[in-house]
């Protein structure tokens, strides 16, 4: 594409999705993308007539990731996302100013109409970042961004502008399990750690999902449903004013009313990613210490395998993930 | 470390549409306060909390509508996140670090209610000690911080950075006038969660309190805790008793509070602020056609041999009812 135009829209584009607060911007051709996706996690599930995607991340305060306070770093993710969407609607607004359409898909939410068994989102926004060459995905299957690895989020928006696409970065920013980091701490052991030794990336990396969301959204809807299923299976008699004032009741208001613990609640893996501008201020800070317990990651490479140790999160955020029969537990109290 | 100075920071924080903005270190506020509020228990990389304070508009305060103020009032809070937000944004665009620290959530694995948050919204615990402490007021009889622009007409929020900024010094005279000489939050508040008596002469800080407990029944009408109440009040009625608890207007209040009115689910009662006539904007505030009906016999107060009580009066809205 030559159209000295589009060029200048993209450019200009881009400088406003920075003023406005995105750390990376790429753009993906509809096209191209609508071809890779083996899903209908697709453009054209949303409409037709879009030609280009702008992919952008934001990352989350950097001060959140040196306290130790989790809720604290939940509710500065969601306020990121927050800005995710308010970044979403200004990019449209400008597009719409010079004549574009453009439409935002949900950054957070996921739906039942693509797949009755899996909720997903309209576009798997972390293959969208990756195709438009703002980073890569690690091995657990989160964005990596050059600036702030996985410590940020990212959303985007489809227009019918058409505008040159960014190539993919080159090299993949994770290095996969000879680093392993992520895999050894995940607190619900959902991060790979046994893949064919001397395979790449791209073949291994993959997350248990559900596994995941015990830890991600602990207090989010499989959580609801475990949590039930644990007062419903339990050998004691209902006790409503036990199961009320468990302490797991008034989180679950909260989370429903600030988004915090429903999801986006665990950091672990982003903590001890060490990708990134912004690693080694955190790193050096003393709530850091210890987020990979001792003895650190374990490599193990025979019979074709190369395998890694899991040890979990430090001993004293153990507590806190554990929440999936809370309200159970409280009628044997 | 970047060279931020604190006007700096202060001319930024009033660009993001905050009124008022103190320093207060983490490292005193952390010899000062309980062990449960401490910043140093969040944080030791993070040396300065600026506490950010925002007033609650003029109109609101003057309005009668309870809900109406509800409302508002959790808009301001939703407000001032995003301002607080991008005032974070901006010390990191500038080489600090910043993490935004929550005004109204509670931890609930480090708390058993919500009570931490009363009275009214004014935000949490640390928050408010923060704002006393780094100048921005002082304590009111109610345990709500009053400001000499805004009285407690004003919310706050708080972002913790790695800046080391140093401390504003605290106010060095009060600013509440106290139950014996004034008296009427004590009086208006729907609870009698503030001290309603006091022996007579007796300082300020040797009276004042609050019945946490008391307040959130206003403060937060349909917050967390009331939810747990009511559900347990639900299970434990039988029959007709318990489908009317079902159908009843708190349960549709309580799933209203809980995902349309957010931050406003902690706003709910504003009355102690709305009455004080401490602050710059008090004169303006109590002009209001609502606010001069708030006492149609003044306060009184009834002094027997060494002690002083004021006759609750209760808010307009109970009057009316």
């Amino acid at each position: 594409m030559s159209d000295p135009n589009a060029a200048q829209l993209k450019s200009d584009l881009k400088a406003y999705a920075a003023e406005r607060g995105a750390d990376g911007v790429g753009i993906v051709s509809v096209a191209a993308f609508e071809a890779k996706v083996p899903n209908l996690q697709k453009p054209s599930s949303t409409g037709l007539g879009y030609r280009s995607i702008v992919a952008f991340y934001r990352h989350v305060l950097t001060g959140a990731f040196v306290t130790r306070n989790v809720p604290l770093q939940s509710l500065n993710g969601h306020l990121t996302l927050d800005d995710i969407e308010r970044l979403q609607m200004e990019l449209i607004d400008w597009l719409e100013r010079r004549g574009h359409l453009g439409v935002a898909p949900p950054p957070e939410a996921a739906f039942l109409d693509l797949d009755p068994r899996k909720p997903m989102g309209t576009l798997d926004l972390k293959w969208v970042c990756e195709e438009a060459g703002i980073g890569t995905v690690g091995l657990n299957l989160n964005f990596l961004s050059p600036n702030y690895a996985s410590r940020v989020y990212v959303g985007c928006i489809m227009t019918d502008a058409e505008m040159k696409p960014d190539p993919p970065l080159e090299r993949d920013l994770c290095p996969g399990v000879s680093c392993g980091r992520c895999g050894v701490v995940c607190p619900p052991d959902a991060i790979p750690r046994d893949v064919a030794l001397g395979a790449g990336l791209r073949g291994y990396r993959t997350l248990n999902k559900r596994q995941c969301s015990l830890g991600a959204e602990r207090i989010g809807i499989r959580s609801i449903h475990l949590n039930i299923e644990s007062v419903l299976n339990s050998d004691q008699p209902f006790d409503a004013d036990a199961v009320l004032e468990s302490p797991y009741m008034r989180d679950w208001w909260q989370s429903v009313n600030s988004k915090v613990g429903a999801f986006a609640a665990c950091f672990e893996c982003m903590y001890v990613c060490p990708v990134g501008d912004d690693y080694k201020p955190m790193y050096k800070a003393a709530e850091r210490s210890g987020d990979l317990p001792k003895p650190g990651v374990k490599h193990d490479k025979q019979d074709g395998r190369h395998r890694i140790n899991w040890l979990g999160p430090p001993a004293e955020r153990v507590k806190i993930f554990n929440r999936d029969s809370e309200l159970g537990k409280a009628l044997e109290k | 470390m970047p060279a931020l100075a604190k006007d700096d920071i202060r001319a930024q924080a009033q660009a993001c549409g905050f009124d008022l903005i103190g320093f207060a270190s983490t490292e005193r506020l952390d010899s000062r306060l309980p062990v449960e509020d401490r910043p140093g228990t969040i944080s030791t990389t993070l040396k300065t909390l600026l506490v950010l304070g925002k007033h609650i508009a003029n109109g609101v305060s003057g309005a009668l509508a309870r809900r109406q103020k509800q409302f508002s009032c959790g808009q301001l809070a939703q407000v001032m996140e995003t301002a607080g937000r991008e005032l974070g944004y901006w010390l990191e665009r500038n080489g600090a670090m910043a993490a935004t620290l929550p005004a109204l959530f509670v931890d609930f694995t480090r708390e058993l209610s919500a009570a931490g948050n009363t009275p009214a919204g004014q935000g949490s615990r640390l928050l408010r000690a923060a704002a006393v402490e780094s100048g921005l007021g002082t304590w009111g009889l109610n345990n709500a911080v009053l400001t000499p622009q805004y009285g407690p007409r004003v919310y706050f929020g708080g972002l913790l950075t790695n800046l080391a900024l140093g401390h504003d010094s605290p106010l060095a005279q009060e600013l509440c006038l106290g139950l014996e000489a004034c008296g009427r939050c004590a009086a208006i508040c729907p609870e009698k969660a503030i001290p309603l008596r006091a022996a007579a002469g007796a300082d300020l800080g040797a009276v004042r309190g609050l019945d946490a407990a008391a307040c959130l029944k206003s403060a937060h009408p349909f917050g967390p805790d009331a939810f747990v109440e009511h559900f347990k009040a639900t299970f434990a009625a039988r029959g007709s008793a318990q489908q009317q608890l079902i159908a009843s207007a708190a349960t549709r209040e309580l799933w209203q509070g809980l995902s349309v009115l957010r931050q406003g689910a902690f706003t709910g009662c504003m009355e102690c602020l709305q009455v004080c006539p401490v602050g710059a904007d008090s004169a303006a505030v109590q002009a209001s056609v609502h606010r001069k009906q708030d006492f149609p016999a003044g306060i009184v107060f009834h002094r027997t041999a060494g002690s002083v009580a004021v006759e609750p009066v209760g808010p307009q809205w109970r009057r009316h009812t």
